[in-house]
């Protein structure tokens, strides 16, 4: 085990002898680290154009037409009371932003949290039959949950 | 209280603009009295902030509802240990404990180098005032701690329900700040070093261990951070790329690379420039990440008040880069290393990559991070970048990482020949392929799961081999103490073997993981992963502070051991709607994770969600043995230097003088 490990200690020095070669360790390293950056740089924005989620609120879903049928979105607002009703194994109800309301349809687990009249954020896409269909919904952890204004900061 | 903290702070601030004016300008004559007294003005800077804490802490703990603070994150009913944890519940009473910690570690320099001055102490201990005299700025002005209510209220708000939850609370912010403000020390001397034009490399000899404390702090903070997010939110998982996550795991990443490619510097004198940016990147990081979660940028479950220090912030945040950044441009021809690369076999050449994947790592944790922000600047629609981004993203650098971990310890440094790398490496590799093969054929998991498990195989064989290697072969050459002047090599490998266990954890935890929802009524038996799951009903505890529903369940293991798990839901009086305790049966491999979603009919029925974890044990073992690491890598070896005579070779780290080139300026010496 020794002799292995005196011979590793020594086999820096073949590297001294200079081997013809045409790029510098310096100029095969910068490639190589080009090579593997873009590779990395590509699968990043792949991923980044890939994954993004709109962030909306009923307003410009209804009004603003801000989404297309079956494109992923983001929605916020409050659950209106009263509205919420068991469908099967779904979650159906109102959702406002105080100015407009859309149906939502939620096939996902509902939280404990879940209570109508409060803030939710929803994740899902618009059917075809106009509502909102949901796999995931989100409730604001603290009570000053306040829904987003369009061009307000990020909410969620 | 709130006139005596006020005025605590006020004094604070002035004393600490006299230390950053005395040591700048003490450093620039040549005046040690001046800046023997800037170093004395550390010391009472620290109690002015530890008097101005305590009085927080009286206030807190005597129910002092005239202030705001107390007010708004306290109560009667709230028990004794939360209200001290009140202290840095909330933004406000935060950057106190902020202005402590950094007082500490200014207070720390400046004990440090009582005796030795390095010729850039000065100026490190200027910009460390200069530091703590804009936090100080913070709590004066845009920020009011001890704002004062016009009329007290009878009872506080309490604290908000997330954060009295769990104990952890008590431990993990403190090690956080611990490892965030920490950056300060090597940004400090960095910038000295800058601003002096020294070339000496001085400066990353004198921070190499700052860094590696601070790194240890923010390691053991990002573990109990994850702990806490697994243990008390409910959701199953660990890391949920939330923005703050994000924030305190750039630092991490940037100090990782930087105790890498400080070895470079240290024993090649390479990469000098590119170290100082990476000290300076690493405390820029530290100020964006403040930036962003407490200047109410970001609404996440983290960013707790909302605050005017957001513009405070971004003013520091762009002269932090601005002059950092600018002074590494404007001294880069003189403090250019003229050292180059001998061999692309190298363990120079590995650390660069180690390098370079390390901050591709923290350039797509920045975007994921920021491109929400940017684009609502810049007008654009409000979205969110979602976790497959981060996790598809960083996956194939996990795994290059692991494969230059696993290989390039084995490098040996200026160069080796291809046919000696590969007989060093036929065993790991040979290993990892068996393992590859064995993955593929059992057929779980896709292609990352199978490459992933590899590359831990080749990490683990090829890192024990070499221990086991070089601690027989020290002890056969039976020279006293060799194998304690090998200790910081091993530390090394004791991080690489942390972090192969954490790998292996996020692995498991991310290719095996199973979960499913069930409604049970009470008595109804369900199987779930092996699992035989009962609910026992519902039972109610009442609190003075919250109501308690306990919803307990009775769990039959696969090999018929039976379990009691009780997730329970807490009801806060602040809080419009409950809050989630998860309960989790844990174990060396598997944990049953339970969380209950809904009660029905009074609780005679419960919907739970099960989830069956693999490997996330492994996580907190991998996180404990990167730090034991780093606490071995940073633990001091003065004493047996100064009995072993002061010669030279024996100063050197690593005890193989024969891997050290007689070049370059960071050779002599086994400085702190």
């Amino acid at each position: 085990m020794s002799q292995d490990l005196l011979a590793v200690r020594l086999d820096r020095a073949p590297a001294a002898t200079p081997r013809p070669r045409r790029w510098s360790p310096r100029r095969r390293l910068v490639a190589g680290a080009a090579v593997v950056l873009l590779a990395l740089g590509w699968i990043a924005a792949r991923g980044l154009t890939g994954s993004f989620v709109y962030y909306l609120t009923p307003t410009e879903v209804t009004v603003g037409h801000k989404t297309q049928v079956d494109q992923r979105v983001r929605l916020g607002g409050y659950v209106v009371r009263g509205s919420v009703r068991h469908v099967d194994d779904a979650l159906a109800f109102t959702l406002t932003d105080r100015t407009t309301a859309m149906q939502v349809v939620d096939t996902g687990s509902v939280p404990e949290m879940f209570r109508p009249g409060q803030g939710v954020v929803l994740e899902g896409a618009l059917g075809r039959d106009g509502r909102f269909h949901a796999d995931t919904l989100l409730v604001k952890h603290d009570g000053t949950y306040r829904a987003p204004q369009p061009g307000s900061g990020a909410g969620g | 209280m709130a006139q005596l903290g006020q005025a605590g702070l006020l004094v604070a601030l002035a004393l600490a603009g006299y230390g950053a004016v005395a040591a700048f300008v003490g450093g620039r004559t040549g005046r040690p009295s001046l800046v023997e007294s800037a170093r004395r003005a550390g010391f009472a800077v620290l109690v002015a902030v530890a008097f101005v804490n305590a009085a927080m802490l009286v206030a807190l703990l005597r129910n002092d509802f005239a202030l705001r603070y107390v007010a708004e994150n306290s109560s009667r009913e709230t028990p004794t240990f939360f209200k001290v944890l009140s202290l840095w519940a909330a933004d406000d009473g935060s950057l106190l404990l902020w202005n402590l910690v950094l007082a500490g570690y200014l207070t720390a320099v400046a004990w440090r180098f009582r005796h030795d001055r390095p010729t850039i102490f000065p100026y490190a201990l200027g910009v460390m005032f200069t530091v703590q005299a804009f936090y100080l700025v913070l709590v004066n002005g845009p920020a009011r701690p001890f704002a004062l209510l016009a009329v007290a209220p009878p009872d506080g708000r309490g604290p908000s329900p997330l954060l009295q939850n769990h104990p952890l609370m008590a431990v993990h912010p403190p090690f956080l700040y611990l490892g965030f403000i920490g950056f300060t020390v090597p940004f400090a001397f960095g910038m000295a070093a800058l601003l002096a034009g020294s070339r000496s490399g001085e400066w990353a000899s004198l921070v190499r261990r700052w860094t590696l404390a601070v790194w240890c702090f923010l390691t053991v903070g990002l573990t109990l951070g994850a702990l806490w997010s697994y243990s008390v939110l409910g959701w199953g998982g660990y890391w949920a790329w939330d923005p703050v996550e994000n924030v305190a795991l750039l630092p991490w990443l940037v100090a990782t690379a930087f105790l890498h490619s400080v070895m470079l510097q240290r024993r090649r004198g390479m990469a000098s420039l590119w170290n100082l940016t990476l000290v300076i990147g690493a405390f820029a990081l530290t100020t964006f990440g403040t930036f962003l979660t407490r200047g109410s940028v970001l609404v996440s479950i983290h960013s707790f008040a909302q605050s005017a220090v957001g513009p405070t912030y971004l003013g520091f945040l762009t002269l932090v880069l601005v002059v950092g950044f600018g002074l590494v441009a404007w001294r880069s021809t003189t403090l250019r290393s003229p050292v180059r690369l001998d061999s692309v076999l190298s363990r120079e050449a590995a650390i660069i990559g180690n390098n370079v994947l390390l901050l591709s790592a923290v350039g797509i944790v920045l975007v994921g991070t920021a491109f929400p922000l940017v684009v609502a600047a810049l007008g654009g629609p409000q979205l969110t970048v979602g976790r497959p981004f981060f996790t598809g993203s960083l996956a194939p650098v996990l795994l290059l990482l692991l494969l230059l971990v696993g290989t390039a310890p084995l490098l040996a440094w200026r160069g080796t020949t291809p046919a000696r790398a590969l007989a060093r490496l036929r065993l790991p590799l040979l290993s990892g392929a068996l393992v590859m093969v064995l993955v593929a054929v059992a057929g779980s998991g896709g292609l990352r799961v199978v490459l992933g498990c590899g590359l831990v195989a080749v990490l683990l064989v090829g890192h024990v081999r070499h221990v086991a290697a070089s601690l027989l072969a020290t002890r056969r050459t039976g020279r006293r103490g060799a194998v304690r002047r090998r200790a910081r090599g091993m530390a090394g490998y004791l991080v690489h073997l942390g972090l192969a266990v954490l790998a292996a954890g996020i692995i498991a935890s991310s290719g095996f993981a199973r979960q499913a929802e069930v409604t049970l009524a009470t008595g109804q038996v369900r199987t779930f992963a092996g699992y035989q799951v009962r609910y026992d009903g519902m039972r109610t505890e009442r609190q003075p502070q919250r109501t308690v529903l306990h919803t307990p369940l009775d769990v039959t293991t696969p090999s018929g051991a039976h379990e009691r798990l009780d997730p329970r839901l807490n009801l806060y009086p602040a809080a419009s709607e409950p809050i989630g305790s998860p309960a989790i049966d844990r174990g060396p491999v598997w944990d049953l994770y339970a969380t209950t979603i809904a009660l029905q009919d009074d609780g005679r029925s419960a919907t739970v969600r099960l989830y069956h974890n693999p490997g996330v044990n492994w996580l907190w073992l991998g996180g404990l043995l990167m730090v034991a690491g780093g606490g071995l890598a940073w633990w001091p070896r003065r004493r047996r230097l100064r009995s072993a005579s002061g010669s030279s070779l024996e100063v050197s780290p690593d005890a193989c003088p024969e891997a050290f080139p007689a070049r370059g300026p960071a050779l002599v010496g086994e400085p702190r």
